[in-house]
């Protein structure tokens, strides 16, 4: 008997595995688009879930729309009171940003990135694979790429990783493999915010030195060119000097409530 | 026939335990029957057969999970291989050992997923990834004999027989 026929089966395994090891090894090594057979399985997973969801989503609207209309005219109560203090405060800010207005024309600042937004609607919430994402129904031919950040109307979602034609995948902020340049709202502290793979994230690079509150904004800083300057991340949740190190562990805890995401906004760049 | 009727019936696999599985645990628990999936072709196919099932499944896998190419498909084919050495020496009409079976196949791709996450995406995801993973893990064991049930039972001849 040959050394091929008694060893077939291990030699073709072999094979078929370094054959397996090349490609991964290829596509880590140099990164590309994706190709048309991936965007064609991103589309009909999105087609698919919103599909799927449609009739989940009007089950819950009918559920909090009919059922939970009790108390609700506390809660009108509350709204006014609330609307009545943010009015007030709105007329302080309006005026602060037309002063800001004024100063950045007389200093000739101009905001780096130009951007317009497209409203996206959230099809698949994958918040329990190795990379935490979301798929909206906003793709290439709406004109969102690679790279783009995705917000809401609280603050920062994520970036998109991955586009096809009629739908795309944004890696979520909580994800362990996001990375964003951070500054806090108040001390003026500059970071990187990363993911830790759950609920929360941390800010990386932050001396022990450094005296950060709990309950402070952190806020984009817009270093990487990726995310504009100012927008909302999180709030510090808890910090913790006692790690070794030189820095100290700060959890943010993002403002955005991942679990009910149903629509969010793309910043596409402009040029 | 096989290969016709394969790369079909993965991509509605992957698609189906990824939409109606999630919706209908409301996003709790994320079921991988495409594991059992790996086991089942690892017990019941050849080496052939069962390898292009699992790079199939495991490249679809990569689409819809957003992996870089190649990720699940190198995770699924060492599980492959772990199913296709242990074959002859487990009984698989026993429910419980395809259950055990598929267990340990789950906890080859915590450990594999830990790695490469770390190898290739440089992010530790030691600490968050299990306390997700179990739980469905445990799940998709009990399922597992009643994968293989189905599978054994269709029209399309999955077995090598």
């Amino acid at each position: 008997m040959s050394p091929f026929k008694r060893y077939g089966v291990f030699i073709t395994a072999a094979l078929i595995g370094v054959a397996v090891a090349v490609v991964l090894m290829l596509n880590v090594v140099y990164p590309r688009e994706s190709g048309v057979l991936r965007m064609a399985v991103l589309d009909i997973t999105a087609f698919m879930d919103r599909a799927i969801r449609l009739p989940i989503n009007n089950l819950q609207h009918i559920w909090e729309r009919y059922i939970f209309l009790v108390g609700l005219g506390e809660e009108n109560r509350r709204l006014k009171k609330q609307n009545a203090e943010l009015m007030s405060l709105l007329g302080r800010y309006r005026e602060g940003y037309q002063e800001r207005l004024r100063l950045q024309e007389l200093l000739a600042l101009r905001d780096s990135l130009k951007y317009h937004t497209v409203a996206a609607r959230v099809v698949g919430n994958d918040r329990r694979s190795v990379l935490r994402t979301i798929i909206i129904d906003r793709g290439a031919s709406h004109g969102v790429k690679r790279g783009h950040p995705v917000i809401n109307e609280r603050g920062v979602v994520g970036r998109v990783i991955e586009t096809s034609w009629h739908a795309s995948r944004v890696l979520l902020i909580t994800d362990a493999n996001s990375n964003v340049d951070c500054i806090f709202e108040d001390n003026r502290l500059q970071g990187v915010l990363q993911g830790s793979g759950g609920t929360t994230c941390t800010v990386k690079y932050i001396t022990k030195t450094e005296d950060v509150k709990v309950g402070e904004k952190v806020l984009t800083a817009g270093y990487s060119g990726i995310f504009p300057k100012g927008h909302l991340l999180g709030t510090v949740a808890k910090t913790d000097k006692n790690e070794s190190g030189l820095f100290q562990r700060i959890e943010v805890k993002p403002v955005v409530d991942f679990v009910r995401l149903e629509e969010v906004l793309v910043l596409v760049f402009e040029g | 026939m096989f290969y016709l009727f394969m790369p079909l019936a993965m991509l509605l696999l992957v698609i189906f335990q990824h939409t109606v599985l999630t919706a209908l645990t409301l996003n709790l628990i994320f079921l991988e029957f495409s594991l059992a999936m790996v086991v089942y072709a690892g017990f019941r196919l050849g080496i052939v057969k069962g390898a292009m099932t699992t790079i199939v499944l495991g490249f679809f896998m990569d689409c819809i999970v957003g992996t870089v190419t190649g990720y699940y498909m190198f995770i699924y084919y060492i599980i492959f291989c772990f199913s296709f050495v242990v074959s002859p020496l487990i009984y698989t009409e026993g429910g419980w050992a395809v259950g055990v079976c598929v267990f340990l196949a789950g906890c080859i791709e915590v450990a594999l997923l830990i790695l490469m996450t770390y190898g290739i995406y440089g992010a530790n995801v030691v600490f968050d990834l299990p306390g997700g993973f179990v739980p469905q893990l445990v799940v998709v064991s009990f399922l597992g004999p009643l994968v293989f049930h189905v599978l054994d039972r269709l029209p399309v001849r999955f077995s090598r027989i």
